[in-house]
């Protein structure tokens, strides 16, 4: 018999005679969930964000490209890593960006990870939505926006519009009816990497990005 | 296939014990630890009746999960390999070993890069895949270190808890080319970092544990705040993510309760850096990600737990830690002295399950049964009452129904079971009650002065001069 059919087998063996109920997980979010509207979640949110280091500025659909290339030549960046046919990025590429190298992710991996990985100091993705609670921010990685930039450049430049900023990760997945089908990958973020190994002191920029900027991207005329 | 290093911390578990505790040092980075961390844990259950209310789901889901665990796995699986992870069965550590060998070898596999998993340490996977010649390398900043420095973890969420930055700094100035002696932690990191970014970018394969399954998506969730999972789980071509049996949960949102549980119990986060959860490797339209990922699910003894309605409960933890942040021993002797993968109260609890009663009992032994990890645990697993009862099964008479695990019955003597033995005849006799203590009482000058361990810092215990009986009836006349 096959080590899965043994364990299988052996799992099966004991009367677990009282089958506890499903748990009511829904019922507990509904009981202790706040009830907020997008100002008050999106302030939650920056309080969660900035006591981890990351940096937030408020932006509208029109200034929000200038706004970062602002910041962007502020931290002297010098190439950023963009997603292939996305609104905000080609929003982005029909920008002047004096001194600013735009790189579309345009093919996989293997072929230039070495430039990934060495040449590439930023990166600008698309947040899908965002937790109030914890401070994090949704990112379904696809073949536009690939995982890889949230991850290797220096600084991760992430765009959120306020309004898909959620309560708590519960209200995110089941809003978005997350169990009817997962993408490869998905992720929650909440800040730079960052690592307490050595003597539980706090060091940012462990494996990942050293910093994460966020750009709150509110309504058209109302910044904040 | 692979030879894992036996472990036996019954052995010589009282000598490392001992040993840290006459190393003043050692015990002050302990101490500043656990008070570091049993801080952070505080600030984040300021609300008690939402920390019970939360326990309770915590407890409720994992008790669900694993009184459906046989449907629950079968469904993980088929989920899994629709998505396009391959699922394999390991029964012990070689098993899993030999799993993860065929498969780097097929690959051609020279290199492993490694993200934090304890299960990989359970099974001993370094010295396997060093044995066939095929490199591992720890990635996580704390198991870097313990890897360099040539040591084990001594704490599962925090490897390194154990060393200062002093001796860090000294350990990277010796072992890593090029490094001058520096006791900046930012700039150790940032050593760090650079020694492992190529070590990412040149691997063949990448390793991880999981924290999560989830049957009804096939679902694997990490946690972390390094980005060194997610480099794990992504760069290199072919991922392996290697786990116990007893992680799953059936719905996708049963995690958020657990994820909240274990993040906040274990280092007094609200929430990791990342929260990476995979579906399955790379698509075909996809530029990034893994080609193959494959998943291998241990048992190594899990289900002898699980065959018992009491010691199934052991199956409910989640891994955070908070048992030994709070445990009076482990504060005091550290990981290292327990001699097991995991250490303090549950790996007094789970240990025996995976190696033996027989190697493992002198753990159970080492607790003052005072419940601070009870109190802390985010699932509620009865761990003083699990410990209580691995004592007994230490002292069992083996090949009875009293003895029911391997290795029961190791700490059982014969001087120890003809005491107990007749102490039972005694008590449940009131003759023999009565003329034992007549006995005791008059020949209490009899008593020995030498009492094993009670007298090593107390007087002798001696019985009264007059029996309760006897002075009952003095008060009568």
């Amino acid at each position: 018999m096959s080590a899965r059919d043994e364990i299988l087998n052996r799992l099966r063996k004991p009367n677990v005679a009282a089958q506890p109920v499903l748990p009511d997980v829904a019922g507990w979010f509904e009981s202790h969930a706040r009830s907020e509207d997008i100002a008050q979640r999106t302030a939650r949110l920056r309080t969660a964000l900035e006591a981890v280091h990351a940096e937030l500025h408020d932006v509208t659909h029109d200034n929000w490209a200038s706004v970062l290339l602002e910041i962007a030549a502020s931290k002297g960046m010098r190439q950023m890593l963009i997603g292939t046919n996305t609104p905000h990025g080609a929003e982005l590429l029909a920008c002047q960006t004096d001194g600013l190298q735009l790189l579309p992710y345009d093919k996989p991996v293997d072929s230039w990870q070495d430039l990934l990985f060495d040449g590439v100091d930023s990166a600008l993705t698309l947040a899908r939505g965002a937790v109030a609670e914890t401070g994090s921010l949704i990112l379904w990685p696809s073949p536009a926006e690939p995982r890889l930039m949230s991850l290797v450049p220096s600084t991760h430049f992430v765009l959120l519009d306020v309004d898909t900023i959620h309560t708590d990760f519960f209200a995110a997945m089941t809003a978005e009816s997350w169990s009817e089908g997962m993408p490869t990958n998905a992720l929650l973020i909440c800040g730079p990497s960052k690592t307490a190994d050595i003597q539980q002191t706090l060091a940012y920029g462990a494996h990942g990005p050293k910093e994460l900027v966020v750009l709150l991207r509110h309504a058209s005329g109302s910044p904040k | 296939m692979s030879k894992v290093v036996q472990i036996h911390p019954a052995k010589d578990f009282k000598a490392r014990s001992k040993a840290v505790l006459d190393n003043p040092g050692q015990r002050k980075n302990f101490r500043g630890a656990m008070d570091f961390l049993q801080a952070k844990r505080r600030a984040q259950f300021v609300d008690q009746d939402e920390l019970q209310g939360l326990r309770e789901l915590g407890a409720s889901i994992r008790r669900y999960s694993l009184a459906n665990l046989p449907r629950l796995l079968e469904q993980l699986e088929s989920k899994l390999t629709a998505n396009g992870v391959q699922v394999h069965w390991a029964e012990n550590a070689a098993d899993a070993n030999a799993i993860a060998l065929k498969i780097a070898e097929r690959v051609n596999a020279r290199r492993i890069i490694k993200g934090k998993s304890m299960v990989s340490e359970e099974v001993g996977f370094n010295h396997a895949m060093e044995a066939a010649g095929i490199e591992a390398f720890e990635s996580d900043m704390g198991e870097y270190i313990v890897q360099l420095a040539g040591e084990a973890p001594s704490h599962i969420i925090m490897p390194a808890i154990h060393k200062t930055k002093q001796e860090i700094a000294q350990l990277f100035a010796d072992e890593v080319p090029g490094v001058t002696y520096t006791e900046d932690v930012d700039a150790l990191i940032q050593i760090g970092r650079r020694v492992l970014r190529r070590k990412f970018a040149e691997a063949d394969i990448g390793l991880s544990g999981v924290n999560f399954m989830v049957a009804e998506t096939g679902t694997l969730c990490l946690i972390e705040n390094e980005g060194n999972g997610r480099m794990c789980t992504t760069v290199p071509k072919v991922h392996i993510a290697i786990t116990g049996i007893e992680k799953v949960v059936e719905k996708l949102d049963h995690v958020p309760p657990l994820l909240s549980l274990l993040t906040r119990s274990a280092t007094g986060q609200p929430v990791t850096t990342y929260v990476n959860m995979i579906s399955g490797p790379r698509k075909a339209d996809e530029k990034d990600g893994p080609q193959e990922v494959h998943l291998i699910l241990l048992d190594n003894g899990r289900t002898q737990a699980y065959a018992d309605d009491e010691l199934r409960a052991t199956l409910q933890c989640i891994r955070c830690g908070a048992c030994m942040n709070h445990c009076p021993v482990y504060a005091r002797i550290g990981g290292h002295a327990y001699g097991t993968t995991y250490p303090g109260p549950i790996g007094a609890i789970i240990s025996p399950h995976m190696l033996g009663l027989d190697a493992t009992y002198p753990l159970a032994f080492a607790s003052t049964l005072c419940g601070a990890c009870n109190e802390v645990c985010p699932v509620k697993i009865p761990i003083t009452d699990i410990l209580v009862r691995l004592r007994n099964e230490a002292q069992a008479k083996p090949e009875t129904e009293e003895a029911t695990l391997r290795g029961s019955g190791a700490a059982r003597t014969v001087a120890a079971s003809t005491v107990w033995s007749m102490w039972s005849q005694v008590y449940s006799k009131s003759g023999l009650y009565k003329l034992a203590s007549w006995f005791m009482s008059r020949g209490r000058s009899l008593s020995p002065s030498e009492q094993g361990a009670w007298t090593r810092s107390r007087t002798p215990l001696v019985p009264a001069p007059k029996r309760l009986r006897d002075l009952m009836k003095d008060r009568e006349s």
